[in-house]
């Protein structure tokens, strides 16, 4: 950035331009060039004749009056601001809609927060994978759950990651399928449900390629999850939800 | 024993901020209203409806920090509006070109300060706004574009185009031209 555009970068003084995308690198040139220093030192100059040769003009009496009569009469209207009927019964109405809503909101939120702290205790429980079906072959384990799901299984095959097995579960009255993994001696449990009364909206939301994805952390494990076709898939671990994280896009992409 | 005290409420606070500002402010108000009109006793009746204004509009202050330039704003409003029924106030096109760099201090230094004002009233009411705006009253580019409801490129602009008519009046003034410099 040459004098001349950070001149006009900085227009009229640094303190009183815009600020835009060009500014860091002006200020940076400024810091450093006595010359565009000068410029603007003088350009404050400016101002302050123009500001001293002008002066500001002391308002009339009969006008300071008034308006200290006026200030004394709002202040005095503030403090004796009648609570009529109408400001009470718009704050009732407010404290029950906002008591309404956040119980609707608690109650879709609750009953999966449950699903999801569950999982985390069958990936605990199941630590060691005791499989249903010990099995590394995905297309095996998918072929054993067709007639055990309602929905069909998908078994990602994860990078750097071992396929230990399978087995069905059950999670607050909802069917899941129950991958097991192992990633660099760590396990990680994959379960897939349906997508039917379950809201992830408990967890936190990203957007990751275009598409959300959800994570969290419950008692020291990760728990990361997505939405895809009629189907949830939720990994868990206690890997950090940024090690699991390229898990879970992996499964995403298939 | 607890001992109650009594606590205003945010609109009383916000209440009291608006009423010291405005009655610490109440000169620059009132001297910018009339640089604006060029009449005194319109500049009072300004200033008193933009306080009216700016009372009622009390709860709707977002942040403390910007009353000053609120209270501008609203003063602004009410001379353009003035200004406009009397077709005083006529908004330009936009001028988006570059700002001339050149004005010097030199040029108003060496002015008397009764030229400063006549060569201050004689520039556009647009044009003049901006230089009261920032140069005398400190705002910034952005405030005084928030303030006049104008792009910020605009006023910078016509901050430019107001410091180049200063220059070019006082150096007429200087070099006794007869150019008529309007009200004080």
């Amino acid at each position: 950035m040459n004098c001349s555009q950070v001149r006009h970068t900085l227009f009229p003084t640094p303190e009183k331009a815009l600020v835009t995308t060009e500014t860091p690198g002006a200020m940076g040139h400024l810091r450093d060039c006595q010359v565009c220093q000068a410029f603007f030192e003088q350009q404050r100059e400016l101002s302050t004749s123009i500001r001293s040769k002008v002066g500001t003009e002391p308002a009339p009496e009969a006008l300071r009056e008034r308006m200290a009569h006026l200030v004394e009469t709002h202040r005095a209207a503030v403090l004796h601001l009648p609570r009529n009927r109408r400001q009470v019964l718009v704050v009732a109405a407010s404290i029950v809609l906002t008591l309404g809503l956040g119980g609707l909101w608690l109650a879709s939120r609750m009953p999966s927060q449950a699903l999801f702290h569950e999982m985390c205790a069958d990936h605990a429980k199941y630590l060691d994978a005791q499989s249903q079906l010990p099995s590394s072959d995905p297309a095996a384990i998918e072929s054993w759950f067709r007639d055990k799901a309602e929905f069909r299984v998908n078994v990602p095959t994860l990078e750097r990651t071992d396929l230990l097995g399978s087995r069905l579960c059950f999670l607050k009255r909802h069917k899941a399928a129950l991958i097991f993994y192992r990633k660099e001696g760590r396990a990680v449990s994959l379960f897939e449900l349906s997508e039917v009364g379950v809201s992830l909206s408990a967890l936190n939301r990203t957007v990751i390629d275009g598409s959300p994805i959800w994570h969290q952390s419950f008692n020291g494990y990760s728990l990361v999850a997505f939405a895809n076709r009629g189907v949830i898939t939720v990994l868990v671990s206690d890997l950090q939800e940024g090690e699991l994280l390229p898990l879970a896009l992996a499964a995403r992409r298939g | 024993m607890k001992i109650l005290r009594f606590q205003p409420s945010d609109d009383q606070h916000r209440a009291e901020v608006v009423y010291r500002v405005l009655l610490e402010n109440l000169d620059a108000l009132y001297s910018t209203a009339k640089r604006l009109t060029g009449r005194a006793d319109l500049a009072e009746d300004l200033v008193q409806e933009a306080a009216r204004k700016a009372l009622e509009a009390i709860p709707a202050l977002r942040d403390e920090r910007n009353t000053r330039a609120w209270l501008f704003r609203i003063l602004l409003n009410g001379i353009r509006d003035q200004a406009r029924q009397k077709r005083l106030w006529i908004e330009v096109e936009a001028d988006e070109k570059t700002p001339d760099l050149n004005v010097i201090a030199e040029s108003v230094q060496g002015a008397t300060a009764e030229d400063v004002r006549r060569a201050l009233f004689s520039l556009t009411p647009e044009t003049r706004s901006l230089a009261i705006l920032i140069d005398i009253e400190g705002f910034t580019i952005a405030e005084a574009a928030a303030m006049l409801q104008i792009p910020s490129g605009t006023a910078a602009s016509r901050l430019s185009r107001a410091r180049r008519g200063l220059r070019e009046l006082l150096q007429d003034y200087r070099s006794g031209s007869s150019r008529s410099g309007g009200k004080p």
